[in-house]
């Protein structure tokens, strides 16, 4: 039976992740830019910039296969299996490419499906890219105020007298909905997690990345894109950082930001955890728990990393940041979606044949201080020392499908700067699944 | 890690039923959304084929191919179609775009993360409602960065998207690269002999075998309710004589029909004996609606679920071409599935090649060196008769060449397709009862 073959991480290269608007599109900063075409860039940067300047032979033409991740792949997003960004960037006609949506794990997914492929034998070189513009292509979160072009099968599973009827099982409104899937895990795991915890670390997250941000950490892995000022869209500048980190926050500021949620007593979900008084006596409010403090910001963005096998390595002189070792995906229950990390990451954990004590450093996804935080407690990780050492997804922006590639690169940089071995990065998605990836820094 | 051995064990699709944006009651399946019929093919294999043998519980992944993802097509991640069919939240779905070869690509991922030791069970499907979809306004009418002249990202003078994105162009293209190898009545011919071969599966029963009967409407109709029990589009007493004339949908490129044309108009009349346009309804599938499924397995889980193998995938392939001719997508894609199966052409005993037009089928053939071959290529038929779903073809070929391995007795199949966008996919299988 034939082996399965090693897999390298590259390289990396990401856009800025700026702050989605699609209200007001012009205060956010790539509002001109089309999702492909963020796409496209990081593409063009990795080929045209980086790969030769570190010393590498390698041409697009050598590229076995592009694999792109969008959460949201209606209107503008249709990406002709993939072809559109590629062409974009240049490439030639004979690299294939497919797209993958997995909701906030579409771009982790590429990672996967590149691992898979080079694994087997069938790809040597892929290039795994995610992107999201929420500002151009916005959630359905909006109450009608902006365009949407995906329908959700509700007059289906919404309608008790239809046979396709389902709400009972998936609750959907509470499935659909960021908040309201974080609200109710807030108030399933609430004897682990207050609030006030969660704030707090959301206040950890931000004092990280603005540190990070200030030590240049983040220059390595950005490129600076054309974008415009906030507010005035024909005003051109170079964005060269992530505009939604923003300077000396504090605790207080992040506790007071209003509540997005609305708890389960009031309506917020189907079958309530806690009646008004007892959610009161838990919570000390009537209010909901999920803030803007203590979510991650929605943000425009594209996020690239570079995939090799053995022998790419060698016949294009490419040095590997990571070795990837294992991947991981698991379902569950989307209305609490937030729990997806932990079963992915045990799966992953699994085949690599690790324990947790074994992962030297994490990166969990901040979609929301509690998934996070509860990831980190199902799971035992050291978070305060291990785990988004440079800050997360509440400070730095969650452009969902550019993240999983952002984290998983990320790691792969603190692995090499703490020189230390293993390391895990996974996330959560919407409509409740996790996806995870172990790698392995060479150099220990 | 050791590479498993993968089998696919299971399928079933809808009938394919012939799409009418223009008069959607005309389509006998059009009321129903891609996610449904998907679903519906799901309960077909859970509920009854498999009933007692493996469960919705038992599955690992759930992937969904699809061409695009708006308006009806958005599945959440995959979510819709496997909840609409209430299956447990903890099985992990992927929805994904190869254009055409997007049920294919499904298949060949589930296959990977199988070998890999990934998962063990999963399920692979494709969708398309064309009647729904196309009745819809278009989502963008901005013009895209990549065909606006003085942007820098426009690259139309190479990919010439008005013929990339019109399949006919890119069918009238690709024959006019080969008109000194196949004249239009090559095509027609080809046509033809789908339908006779289609027509006559359809008597013998053989798709009775894959096919799960749905409850929708009587054509014309959308208040009479019929059972639909088999593909819409055969036609049954199809004559070279009826195809030869139809109406021309394509434009030469002497006219304009895509950017620097191969042929003058003299020489394209000389070669054609025509100035029009060579592909035609007679000799292009038709778009349709419908849903294919796939059940792949490792070893383990077939032996602990007590199923028999329906074929053993061998290797898969893909490959990327010049996207104003993407029919030749299947040619780089057949010899990479080759290369890595370690097989020659010989030791395929059946073919399967979508026929999303007569002249992707024929030039393949040719490519391939198949010339002589021809009596192993879609014995049952091919797209241009049974109808072309998209995303669900991938699923129906891959799974037809199975169930045809096993009537004749037959070890290794091939099958494969084109994409939009110019990208190919193919699959080999083998039939273990035969070594």
């Amino acid at each position: 039976m034939k082996e399965a073959k090693e897999v390298y991480l590259v390289d990396h290269v990401r856009t800025p992740f700026s702050q989605s608007n699609p209200l007001e599109p012009d205060d956010a900063v790539f509002s001109k830019q089309w999702g492909p075409e963020l796409a496209a860039r990081v593409l063009i940067d990795m080929f045209d910039n980086k790969i030769p300047n570190k010393g590498s032979t390698l041409k697009r033409e050598n590229v076995s296969e592009v694999l792109v991740g969008s959460a949201l792949l209606q209107h503008e997003h249709g990406t002709f299996g993939g072809r559109i960004p590629i062409f974009m960037a240049n490439f030639p006609f004979h690299v294939p490419a497919t797209v993958f949506d997995k909701q906030d794990g579409s771009g982790m997914t590429t990672l996967h499906v590149g691992f898979a492929n080079i694994s087997m034998g069938y790809s040597d070189v892929v290039a795994s890219i995610g992107f999201d513009q929420f500002t151009r292509v916005p959630l359905h979160t909006y109450d009608g105020k902006v365009k949407v072009f995906g329908w959700p099968p509700d007059k289906l599973m919404l309608d008790p007298e239809s046979k396709w009827y389902n709400d009972d099982l998936y609750d959907w409104k509470t499935s659909r909905s960021l908040f309201q899937a974080a609200q109710k895990l807030v108030e399933e795991e609430a004897d682990l997690f207050t609030k006030d915890e969660m704030d707090t670390f959301s206040s950890r997250s931000k004092n990280l990345a603005e540190k990070a941000q200030e030590n240049g950490y983040f220059k390595e892995e950005i490129m600076s894109v054309k974008g415009h000022k906030a507010g005035e869209s024909d005003n051109q500048i170079e964005i060269e950082e992530d505009n939604s980190i923003k300077k000396a926050i504090t605790l207080d500021d992040i506790a007071n930001t209003p509540p997005l949620s609305t708890p389960g007593w009031a309506g917020g979900y189907k079958n309530p955890i806690f009646a008004k008084d007892a959610y009161i006596a838990k919570f000390g409010t009537e209010k909901g728990i999920i803030t803007e403090g203590n979510s991650s910001p929605l943000c425009d963005g594209a996020s690239l990393c570079l995939l090799a096998s053995k022998k790419a390595l060698e016949e294009y002189n490419l040095k590997p940041m990571s070795k990837v070792i294992s991947i991981g995906f698991a379902g569950v229950d989307p209305t609490v979606r937030g729990r997806g990390v932990e079963p992915a990451s045990q799966m992953a954990l699994k085949h690599a044949n690790l324990k947790v004590q074994d992962i030297d450093f994490w990166e969990i996804n901040e979609s929301f201080s509690i998934v996070a935080l509860n990831a980190a407690n199902k799971l035992g990780i050291d978070w305060e020392n291990k785990m988004n050492i440079h800050g997360g997804a509440i400070a730095i922006g969650n452009p969902a499908s550019a993240t999983g590639l952002r984290i998983t690169a990320t790691l792969a940089r603190i692995l090499k700067e703490k020189k230390a071995k293993y390391g895990l990065a996974a996330m959560s998605c919407g409509g409740g699944q996790g996806t995870a990836v172990v790698i392995e820094n060479l150099d220990i | 890690m050791k590479i498993r051995d993968v089998y696919i064990t299971d399928f079933i699709r809808t009938p394919f039923s012939r799409s009418r944006p223009r008069e959607p009651p005309r389509d006998v399946l059009g009321n129903l959304r891609p996610d449904e019929l998907t679903a519906l093919t799901l309960n077909e294999m859970f509920d009854n084929r498999l009933k007692d043998k493996v469960k919705p519980e038992d599955v690992d992944e759930f992937y969904i191919g699809a061409t695009h993802f708006n308006y009806e097509y958005v599945t959440l991640g995959g979510r819709y179609p496997m909840f609409l069919s209430k299956f447990p939240t903890k099985v992990s779905s992927i929805a994904l775009d190869r254009q055409c070869g997007s049920g294919m690509t499904c298949a060949s991922i589930a296959y990977n993360n199988i070998a890999l030791g990934y998962s063990d069970v999963v399920i692979a499907s494709g969708k398309n409602n064309a009647t729904m979809s196309r009745s819809k306004p278009p989502t963008s009418r901005e013009i895209p960065p990549a065909m606006r002249k003085g942007h820098e990202f426009f690259v139309d003078d190479v990919v010439d998207f008005r013929c990339t994105g019109s399949m006919l162009q890119t069918a009238q293209k690709l024959s006019e690269m080969n008109a000194s190898i196949f004249t239009k009545e090559d095509n027609d011919r080809f046509s033809v002999r789908s339908h006779q071969l289609a027509s006559k599966a359809q008597e013998e029963g053989f798709f009775k075998g894959e096919i799960v009967p749905v409850m929708a409407h009587s054509e014309g109709d959308e208040n009479t309710p019929m059972l639909i029990e088999h593909d819409t589009s055969v036609r049954k007493n199809a004559t070279y004589e009826g195809t030869k004339d139809l109406r021309a949908l394509s434009k030469p490129g002497w006219a304009g029909g895509y950017y620097r044309p191969l042929m003058t108009k003299e020489e394209y009349v000389k070669a054609f004996e025509t100035e029009q346009g060579l592909v035609t309804a007679g000799n292009s599938c038709p778009t349709n609606a419908g849903a294919a499924t796939l059940l792949l397995m490792s070893e383990d889980a077939m032996k602990k679920h007590n199923l028999n193998p329906l074929a053993r995938i061998v290797s898969i392939g893909f490959g990327g071409v010049d996207p104003t001719v993407m029919g030749r997508g299947p040619v780089p894609a057949s010899w990479m599935a080759l290369k890595h199966a370690g097989l020659t052409t010989d030791d395929i005993a059946f073919w399967e090649i979508n026929e999303a037009f007569a002249i992707v089928g024929l030039n393949w053939v040719h490519e391939m060196g198949l010339d002589d071959r021809l009596d192993d290529v879609n014995i049952k038929g091919g797209g241009i008769a049974l109808g072309h779903p998209i995303a669900a073809t991938g699923p129906r070929i891959v799974g037809s060449l199975a169930r045809i391995l096993k009537e004749k007795n037959a070890q290794y199949g091939l099958a494969t397709m084109c994409c939009g966008g110019g990208q190919g996919t193919a699959m080999i299988i083998e039939n273990e009862d035969v070594k």
